[in-house]
């Protein structure tokens, strides 16, 4: 994954992960990772050290929700929206996709407005 | 689908606890190694490889950053709505300058009663010779008092729910 890409990440990480655990419901951990490695063939890969953080403060503050399972000898951490988690999936999607509309009027502007002005 | 056996487990769990992570991802990172290496093997890759490529993944520098990252996410925080309450049904603070200006307060007028009583039976001084005063004093620390419980009355609740909401 390029630099361009990471720094994008870093910003949209919560945005990504609230926005999966709304559609699949419940996941661990490498089930995030894997989702976001296959959607994006690749293209974006999510480590380990960069999810997890994220998960536990989205934990802390209340916005998911934890159970504990044990599986094949060790114990897998599942994930899964409160209904406060579920409204914030709904409104951070919101404001990416208004992020993005402001971005491309950025990078994009209309034919009649000249760069400076 | 290939799973790990006891001993690949413990050797898996062995590798990470050696990398000191965050006590609180130990076992979910045991976990995320563990279904990373079964993933491996069900490429055809042998056991041993895919433990390499783990010490290659979690090595010092990829643990310390996720050391950083994660204790950066704590830093700074707001105490949540559970942690704000618990708070509040502790022991109440000693509030030091309350109990202090109650005992001053009392101990000034037990001092002034009792050196006027002192002062008046050896000079035949009536009490009420100093009435005036008295009532000052009293009206003063009667005020003080009226002051502080106006102001105590109009601070506001203690905040619940998340400050994140």
């Amino acid at each position: 994954m390029d630099s361009a890409n990471q720094e994008f990440l870093r910003g949209t990480l919560k945005t990504i992960v609230l926005r999966l655990l709304a559609q699949r419901g419940r996941m661990y951990g490498y089930e995030i990772t894997q989702a976001v490695e296959e959607r994006t063939s690749s293209e974006i890969v999510l480590t380990f050290g960069a999810l997890y953080p994220v998960l536990h403060k989205l934990e802390h503050e209340g916005f998911l929700v934890t159970q504990s399972q044990e599986v094949d000898g060790r114990l897998r951490k599942y994930y899964q929206l409160t209904a406060t988690g579920s409204e914030l999936a709904v409104r951070k999607a919101g404001e990416f996709e208004r992020f993005i509309q402001l971005m491309r009027l950025l990078i994009d502007p209309a034919p009649n407005v000249a760069f400076g002005q | 689908m290939n799973r790990l056996s006891r001993a690949q487990l413990d050797l898996v769990a062995q590798h990470i606890r050696q990398a000191k992570p965050h006590p609180a991802l130990q076992a979910e990172l045991v976990d995320h190694m563990a279904v990373l290496i079964e993933q491996q093997m069900d490429q055809g890759q042998a056991f041993p490889a895919a433990f390499e490529q783990l010490v290659q993944q979690t090595n010092p520098q990829a643990m310390h950053q996720l050391k950083q990252r994660y204790d950066q996410a704590f830093t700074g925080l707001r105490p949540t709505a559970t942690q704000l309450l618990r708070r509040a049904k502790r022991r109440p603070a000693t509030k030091p300058f309350h109990y202090m200006f109650l005992s001053s307060g009392l101990t000034l007028l037990i001092l002034m009663g009792g050196f006027l009583f002192v002062v008046c039976r050896p000079l035949a001084l009536p009490i009420g010779v100093f009435h005036t005063t008295w009532s000052i004093g009293l009206v003063g620390v009667g005020g003080v008092g009226v002051v502080r419980w106006w102001l105590k009355s109009r601070s506001k609740p203690l905040a619940t729910g998340s400050p994140y909401r």
